[in-house]
């Protein structure tokens, strides 16, 4: 009885994981691909130097982001494991992730020219063999040329 | 050389297929693989249970029937005791164990053979009986068992299914649905053990007490159970449905011919711990134990 409870509490949590946070990505992948598409203009690369020019100032700009991991996705990348097959669910939430750090990058360096020399950094946050949260950041120098 | 921006709307980093397919994809090859293990290995177990020696599966007993043997009811232990003993002296192909009741104090409606000769009978099945030769069937099925020697070939199985589900670290939150699958697989089995079991049974009652009256009673007072609670369809329970049983075993008693004669009373008050006639609730959730699993049930 007990065993039942608990598989019904299980499957429960595991549907409502899935639609809320399938909804969710769906979301964040829309605000994303519009943010991109605004932010367009805005050059980041990963050399150092650009053009020669004067620059009137230089600025150290970085956006960070925590992507959680559901409970779906962590059954899912679980059975991945087995088999050491792709954890897709995982890809996404990556790909979620350093986006969103390079636009909250792209968005702190107000009217920059170029943001010079990106990194990207990552990391798994929460407890060991679960996943339960993914931190992105992205930095670069921002480059103002003298007008 | 000039910036031209452009946005490219192809992501090549994130899979196109859905999260859901994903899932289904993955517990298909995790629960064909589980099968395809416990289908060999299974096999493998099954085998050498046929040929483990009595001296090994006494030694496999040895460390857990102490732990079951409650020690209660010593009139009713030598009364069903003395039945046992009048069947297996008139029994064949039996294995040679020195055959021995213990009464498990337990609501539970059941039976169950353990190995090396040790028939668990619970309290609550004794309840529901009326007559001596109604328990006679039961320990005769329980005999059936051993001649089959399914009790060690549960044991056998349930062994291989604990080691995957360990093995694959699955009994923890991950995937439980993987378990039950399995043991579903493994109830037809199951099921055709108990029929080769009834059959050996009242064969066994006809012969050391000359006739089969009361061997169909058995079977109404599981029907009656059966009515308490939710009927789970036949492909999910352990024993075969008793009105499927009680039929089949009514066609085994005319081919063979077997007399029916009234069937002998049970001794009077004090024997039999009555205590508890009727108290099972209406729609107790029994959990069904196999007959010949090993183990307390739990819960």
């Amino acid at each position: 009885m007990d065993d039942l409870i608990g598989w019904g509490i299980g499957f429960v949590f595991f549907g409502i994981s899935y639609f809320i946070g399938s909804h969710n990505e769906k979301a964040h992948f829309a605000n994303i691909v519009e943010r991109e598409k605004a932010l367009v203009s805005l050059p980041t690369v990963t050399f150092k130097q650009a053009e020669e020019r004067a620059i009137a100032q230089t600025k150290l700009v970085m956006g960070n982001v925590v992507i959680a991991g559901d409970f779906f996705k962590q059954v899912v990348a679980q059975l991945a494991s087995v088999f050491g097959m792709r954890i897709s669910v995982a890809e996404s939430m990556v790909d979620r992730a350093r986006r969103e750090a390079v636009l909250r990058m792209k968005e702190k360096a107000v009217g920059a020219d170029v943001i010079l020399n990106v990194r990207f950094m990552s990391m798994k946050i929460g407890e060991r063999e679960k996943m339960s949260g993914l931190e992105a950041m992205a930095y670069g120098t921002a480059v103002y040329y003298v007008k | 050389m000039k910036f031209e921006p452009s946005y490219i709307e192809e992501n090549v980093n994130v899979p196109a297929n859905n999260h859901f397919s994903e899932f289904l994809r993955l517990s298909l090859w995790l629960l064909g693989i589980v099968f395809g293990i416990y289908l060999v290995l299974g096999f493998a177990a099954e085998k050498i249970a046929e040929r483990l020696p009595p001296e090994y599966e006494k030694a496999i007993a040895g460390g857990f029937i102490s732990k079951l043997d409650q020690q209660g009811f010593p009139q009713t232990r030598a009364y069903l005791q003395k039945i046992l003993d009048h069947l297996v002296a008139s029994a064949e192909n039996l294995p040679e164990f020195s055959y021995k009741v213990l009464i498990y104090d337990d609501k539970t409606v059941n039976a169950v053979a353990l190995p090396a000769g040790n028939i668990l009978v619970f309290r609550g099945l004794l309840a529901e009986l009326k007559t001596e030769n109604e328990l006679a069937m039961v320990l005769a099925h329980e005999l059936g068992h051993y001649a089959h020697r399914d009790q060690l070939r549960g044991l056998g199985q349930g062994l291989v299914l604990l080691s995957i589900t360990t093995a694959l670290g699955l009994s923890g939150d991950v995937p439980g649905f993987v378990n039950p699958a399995v043991q579903t697989f493994d109830l037809k089995f199951s099921r055709d053990q108990e029929a080769a079991a009834d059959n050996f049974g009242v064969d066994l009652v006809v012969r050391a007490y000359g006739h089969a009256g009361g061997t169909l009673d058995v079977f109404k007072a599981l029907e009656r159970q059966d009515k308490g609670r939710i009927k789970s369809p036949e492909f999910f329970s352990t024993h075969p449905d008793s009105i499927w049983r009680m039929q089949s075993l009514a066609s085994r008693l005319q081919l063979k011919k077997y007399p029916q004669r009234v069937a002998l009373p049970f001794p009077g008050l004090g024997v039999l711990p009555f205590a508890n006639r009727g108290a099972v609730p209406k729609n107790h959730l029994r959990i069904p134990i196999k007959n010949y699993r090993i183990g307390v049930p739990k819960r």
